[in-house]
């Protein structure tokens, strides 16, 4: 899977090719319209990563040449600062795929690249399943047991997710705050104890008890794939 | 039909009625008078006729007897009367000899006539007493006269009265008619009189107040009049009225002279013609950009044009307009001051720095992210400073974030979009924007979000700015180790989003608290730009709502009141 990168900004441009680099993907990088429209001809990426605000074209007029005649593949991700917003607008009627406003997230940023790829029919979805719980990642929805989807928000997803990885397996409190949030104190204690509350009521049959997110008092919290029963 | 003065309508209504009285009472005065004097007359014509026979059959000439008496009286024999015919007595006579009696008549001709039948010989005839027709209407020409000449006499004074009258009554009305002309052509000075009687009086003392009310009013208005006129002439700042089709109905003496026009000739000239603000790649601000209209839909609104007025090199000037009053709205004019010049210069540099700060933040957020989830396992020192650094990134976002959505209102160019509102999302998001703030002054975050969290429409990431300020005012305001409280309620059509924590409170209403640039009495210098309560007031008064603040058991709350459908 090939991606170009084009940001004028060296630091960001490096940064994004790390992260992409280091979920799998094939990096090309440009600096500016020019350096973009020669990349996507010679290397034919199949995404492109466009920050709007380039030193030599204007971002919007790039977006429709970048597409070409051609407007069932190559998918674009536009990267904008938020001033922008009518842009993101006009680039997204002009045939963006998707955008992130900076500052981003890198996992976001790879969660938006995954989805735009899927939805070109690029990249095979690879929804979430364990056990009776399965998730759209793409559309956040979690469906368990044959109950209706419920949508879920980004973090309870990474917290399902995290816990879903290592299912039947207790994960102690403390690694979860860091992975969800990056803290460490007390307050983010009680703000793990929310979400996993919320994300009860959203995928447990009784929130009261929990089957299938499961605490272990003093330690931390279990995910099980059967409710329990296969335990 | 032509119309009488009151004076001379009186005057021939009295004398007609006078003359109609007069005409009765003479017809039926005359009518009684000719009657009796006919009966007296015959009367007298009998008792002579009586007085001659008798002095006949005493041998006497009857003729002789009544003479001096003015009664004609004489003796017919047959023969005469049998050869009388055209003498208009002859049935009379006739009558007395043949029935054998007397017979009497009253003749406008022959006057008052009695005839007996005489008896004996020779030549028994009749004999006939006769008081002349001239005796007989004397009197009665002699009433007459005297009526008539009575009847003048009464006319004469009728008419003299109905005249003095007409004149006492008509006088004070035709006065009044005259001053209430005055009235009407707008002469206040004259005093109204109050002439002849009491309704008159009452009148003219009536019309007299309204003249006086009239004349304080005229005044106080010329007074009102000249004081705005030296007041709007006294403001340094030009002051111009459009109407509806945005044409200038007045224009104040500095604005002239700032637009380098006449007033006479501004007046009537549309808006955009006179100020010629500088066309923004070919289009005018007229059409799609202007204050008046802006104010019009939205409420006073405020822009820096560069005007062409008068030919000369654009200027900038500040134009503040309002809403409409009375069909008119007011412009006020100024040049931009030096000091304005340099807080738009300001204000873009900040736009431009902000801006030009975000991508490396952006690249740093994004690093930091990577390395975090690179350093867990291994080293928690390490992990510690990584989270310090996150801290500080975002503290640094917050802050730019502000700064450039302060510019953005204060130049008038935040809009804010309406789509459906993932309240779970917009929260997750805000706390973890503050969670770090918190973190370091040990505070605890809680969240009451209701399951399924009430439907908003609005600008989810506007809204999350919101909470984000609302949040870190909690924490910086909030004693350490406390706990700070945010959730959301539903109260039919409007949606409370609410931060809750158990610091000192506003010393203020909301209103004043939200200034741009004010900070708390407690707030240390170093935190934040006090643009925080002044950003959330713009951006929720864009969404219709508003930001009020509550105090209960120790805890001050903030809320965000928005209506539920977004602002239409």
């Amino acid at each position: 899977m090939k991606l170009l990168v084009v940001d004028d900004d060296a630091d960001l441009r490096a940064i994004l090719a790390f992260a992409l680099r280091g979920a799998g993907y094939f990096v090309v990088e440009a600096r500016d319209g020019a350096g973009a429209l020669a990349a996507a001809a010679a290397e034919r990426p199949d995404l492109v990563v466009l920050d709007l605000n380039l030193p030599d074209a204007d971002g919007l007029d790039l977006v429709s040449r970048l597409r070409g005649g051609d407007p069932a593949s190559r998918p674009i991700l536009v990267l904008s600062v938020r001033a922008a917003e009518e842009d993101v607008v006009r680039a997204l009627d002009l045939g963006a795929d998707d955008y992130l406003t900076k500052p981003f997230s890198p996992r976001t940023l790879l969660a938006r690249v995954r989805a735009v790829l899927r939805r070109a029919g690029i990249e095979r979805p690879e929804p979430l399943e364990a056990g009776a719980l399965s998730v759209d990642l793409e559309r956040r929805l979690a469906t368990v047991a044959g109950a209706p989807p419920v949508r879920l928000t980004p973090l309870e997803l990474r917290l399902l997710q995290y816990l879903v990885a290592r299912a039947r397996e207790t994960v102690p409190a403390e690694r979860l705050l860091v992975h969800v949030w990056g803290g460490r104190g007390e307050g983010d204690r009680q703000l793990l104890k929310q979400l996993v509350h919320r994300l009860r009521l959203k995928i447990e049959p009784d929130p009261a008890s929990p089957r299938y997110l499961v605490t272990d008092a003093g330690e931390g919290y279990r995910f099980e794939p059967d409710g329990g029963q296969g335990a | 039909m032509a119309r009488w003065s009151f004076r001379l309508g009186l005057t021939v209504w009295a004398l007609g009625l006078v003359a109609a009285a007069i005409v009765a009472t003479a017809g039926v005065s005359y009518f009684m008078v000719a009657r009796l004097s006919h009966e007296e007359a015959l009367a007298r014509a009998e008792r002579a006729a009586e007085r001659a026979l008798g002095a006949r059959a005493r041998g006497l000439d009857p003729e002789l007897f009544e003479a001096g008496t003015g009664v004609e009286v004489a003796v017919r024999d047959r023969a005469e009367i049998a050869g009388a015919f055209d003498d208009p007595r002859v049935p009379l006579w006739r009558e007395a000899l043949e029935g054998g009696g007397a017979a009497s008549i009253v003749d406008a001709e022959v006057g008052a006539v009695a005839v007996r039948a005489l008896t004996g010989e020779p030549s028994p005839g009749v004999l006939e007493a006769r008081i002349p027709a001239a005796a007989v209407e004397a009197p009665v020409r002699r009433f007459a006269a005297r009526v008539l000449a009575a009847s003048l006499l009464v006319a004469l004074a009728a008419a003299l009265t109905a005249a003095f009258a007409a004149r006492r009554l008509g006088g004070p009305l035709a006065q009044l008619a005259r001053a209430a002309e005055r009235l009407e052509a707008g002469e206040l000075g004259r005093p109204i009189p109050s002439p002849g009687g009491t309704e008159t009086a009452a009148l003219g003392a009536t019309l007299e107040r309204a003249r006086v009310r009239l004349a304080e009013a005229g005044a106080e208005l010329e007074r009102r009049r000249s004081e705005l006129e030296s007041v709007v002439a006294g403001i340094a700042e030009g002051v111009v009225a459009v109407d509806r089709d945005r044409r200038v109905r007045y224009l104040s003496v500095p604005a002239a002279a700032l637009l380098g026009v006449e007033p006479s000739q501004a007046v009537g000239r549309f808006c955009g013609d006179l100020l010629r603000p500088q066309a923004v790649d070919g289009v005018r601000p007229c059409d799609d950009a202007c204050p008046i209209l802006h104010a019009r839909f939205r409420g006073a609104s405020h822009a820096v044009e560069l005007l062409e007025a008068a030919g000369e090199p654009a200027r900038p000037v500040v134009i503040g307009a309002s809403a409409p009053s009375g069909g008119l709205q007011v412009l006020i004019l100024r040049e931009e001051s030096q000091v304005e010049a340099a807080q738009r210069a300001r204000d873009a540099a900040v736009a431009d720095l902000s801006h030009e700060l975000q991508t490396p933040l952006a690249a740093q957020g994004a690093s930091l992210e990577l390395l975090r989830e690179r350093v867990t396992e291994s080293d928690p020192h390490a992990l510690d400073l990584v989270l310090a650094l996150e801290a500080g990134t975002a503290r640094l976002r917050r802050l730019i974030d502000n700064l450039l959505e302060s510019v953005r209102i204060e130049s008038g160019q935040l809009s804010v979009r309406h789509v459906p509102v993932d309240l779970e999302e917009v929260f997750e998001e805000a706390v973890a924007m503050t969670r770090p703030l918190a973190g370091r002054r040990r505070q605890r975050l809680e969240v009451e979000l209701p399951h399924p969290p009430p439907a908003l429409t609005g600008d989810p990431q506007r809204l999350g700015q919101v909470l984000v300020n609302l949040l870190s005012n909690a924490s910086k305001y909030g004693p350490e180790g406390s706990t700070v409280r945010l959730g959301a309620t539903a109260d039919g059509e409007r949606i409370g989003l609410w931060v809750e924590d158990e610091g000192p409170g506003f010393q203020e209403p909301a209103p004043r608290a939200a200034a741009r640039f004010r900070r708390g009495p407690s707030e240390p210098r170093q935190e934040g730009s006090g643009l925080g309560l002044w950003i959330c007031r713009s951006i929720l008064e864009r969404h219709g709502g508003s930001l009020a603040v509550t105090r209960a058991d120790g805890r001050t709350r903030v809320t965000a009141e928005l209506p539920a459908r977004g602002a239409t």
